[in-house]
């Protein structure tokens, strides 16, 4: 895989992707889940803002996504019904919150914004006690949805009206939006490390 | 079938021809045992795959999309790197054939600009599975030996055949080309319950590329149909390779 471009799995040749696919998806092992995302050690040449679309956060204000630059923030996407994975999430993102001292911003981008309006996110938020100042929770359309989580590389589908299957990959972005760093299933320590070192 | 589209958009682009797809339903690769099969609501596809001179037309009008000037967040590096330049879609011959080296993004706003949209993989599946003679050639272990063949044989930059396959729809060279972009590449591919232990749609995702977990499927002998999974669960958006193309959909069949 070349890194030096920044693409998150840039392949050229057909076969070299299968076999590449294959490795990170951890054909042939059993056991635990293997990461779907492989890790990524340097930046990505391009921001995820560059997208340009328009959210609406949890106080009912349109947010651009370049709004979010300015400070390095961790991504993940959910959906409020989430009773399975997306708690585990949430937990995750509160500890790493906890270990930054509070100076890492936190989006939460909702899978589905037809029931996740910017009022249940706002009391997702209270119930989770993710204060404004530091957790952003956006919803927007299906559309941009799909062009933000094609780009974070998170497949969604859902499955019932209560129910989506989601990756569940957290991003790391740097203050202008670069992706630093993506992990599926919980953080470990290496992400919490490059959060330190970009808010260093 | 085929019928001459004219998309009430106000866009002064002719459109290509485009082919009526009935409603219907197919069986998905992966569903499990005893699932129904998956719905597909009537829509229109494309003839043929974009080509050169269309996209050429298109970047023409839309300067963002052009080489050189495109968002590095919406096309990576090699993005339209067999164009001798960002207007020139190379000699006359050329422009015939099929448009390379695009990435999701760049296919959208293609189609988009056409009053259109991507198919869905469920609808390029649908109308993929058709032989030239019969609509559901799923089953039809000629047709299958035909698609091995010919995706054995396939060779990401070679021209596309003089004489693109055309299926019993009407749509031409769906196996021809290499691969071509879905507007839900990135889709979970495995409808099933998303509450299983661990990370579900990880856990399960994982098992699509695994020879032991190819029960999973409806039917592990469709190996073309593998490949195609495969390969779009290996894409990113901004992805662009030499045998990934595109053609477009659209909903309203008129």
């Amino acid at each position: 895989m070349r890194r030096d471009t920044g693409d998150l799995t840039m392949r050229r040749s057909l076969g070299h992707s299968l076999l590449l696919l294959a490795v990170a998806l951890g054909c042939g092992r059993g056991g635990a889940p293997t990461p779907e995302v492989p890790a990524v050690r340097t930046l990505s040449s391009y921001s995820v803002y560059d997208l340009g679309s328009t959210w609406r956060d949890q106080g009912g204000a349109q947010r651009t996504l370049a709004s979010l630059r300015g400070k390095p923030r961790l991504v993940a996407m959910i959906y409020t019904k989430c009773t399975s994975v997306c708690p585990l999430s949430i937990g995750e993102l509160k500890r790493i919150e906890a270990a930054t001292d509070g100076r890492l911003g936190l989006v939460l981008v909702t899978l589905d914004p037809e029931h996740d309006t910017p009022t249940l996110l706002a009391q997702y938020a209270k119930e989770h006690d993710m204060s404004a100042e530091r957790w952003t929770l956006l919803t927007g359309t299906d559309d941009d949805l799909r062009d933000l989580a094609a780009t974070l590389a998170v497949r969604y589908r859902r499955v019932s009206p209560d129910d989506l299957a989601h990756s569940n990959t957290l991003t790391l972005l740097d203050a202008e939006g670069r992706v630093v760093r993506q992990q599926a299933g919980l953080a470990d320590g290496a992400l919490l490390a490059e959060a330190r070192t970009l808010l260093r | 079938m085929l019928l001459t589209f004219a998309i009430v958009a106000g866009l002064a682009i002719a459109s290509p021809a485009m082919v009526r797809i009935p409603a219907g339903s197919y069986r998905p690769l992966y569903s499990a045992a005893g699932e129904p099969k998956v719905r597909v609501a009537a829509f229109a596809l494309d003839r043929d795959v974009v080509t050169r001179g269309e996209f050429l037309r298109f970047v023409t009008r839309q300067p963002a999309w052009r080489r050189g000037a495109v968002r590095a967040v919406f096309a990576d590096a090699s993005y339209l790197r067999d164009w001798p330049g960002a207007l020139e879609a190379g000699p006359r011959e050329a422009l015939a054939q099929p448009v390379r080296n695009v990435s999701w993004f760049a296919a959208k706003a293609y189609c988009s600009a056409q009053g259109k949209r991507l198919p869905t993989a469920d609808e390029w599946e649908y109308a993929a599975s058709a032989s030239a003679t019969r609509r559901d050639a799923s089953r039809d272990a000629g047709f299958r030996a035909h698609l091995l063949a010919l995706y054995a044989s396939r060779h990401a930059a070679a021209p596309l055949p003089r004489r693109a396959e055309t299926n019993a729809y009407g749509v031409r060279g769906l196996h021809d080309l290499g691969w071509e972009w879905t507007l839900d590449f990135n889709s979970v591919v495995v409808p099933d319950d998303s509450r299983a232990a661990g990370s579900g749609a990880d856990a399960r995702d994982r098992h699509l590329y695994c020879a032991s977990a190819a029960i999973g499927a409806s039917d592990p002998t469709d190996y073309p149909a593998f490949m195609r999974y495969a390969v779009r669960a290996g894409l990113t958006a901004r992805t662009t390779l030499d045998g990934l193309g595109f053609r477009c959909a659209a909903t309203q069949v008129t």
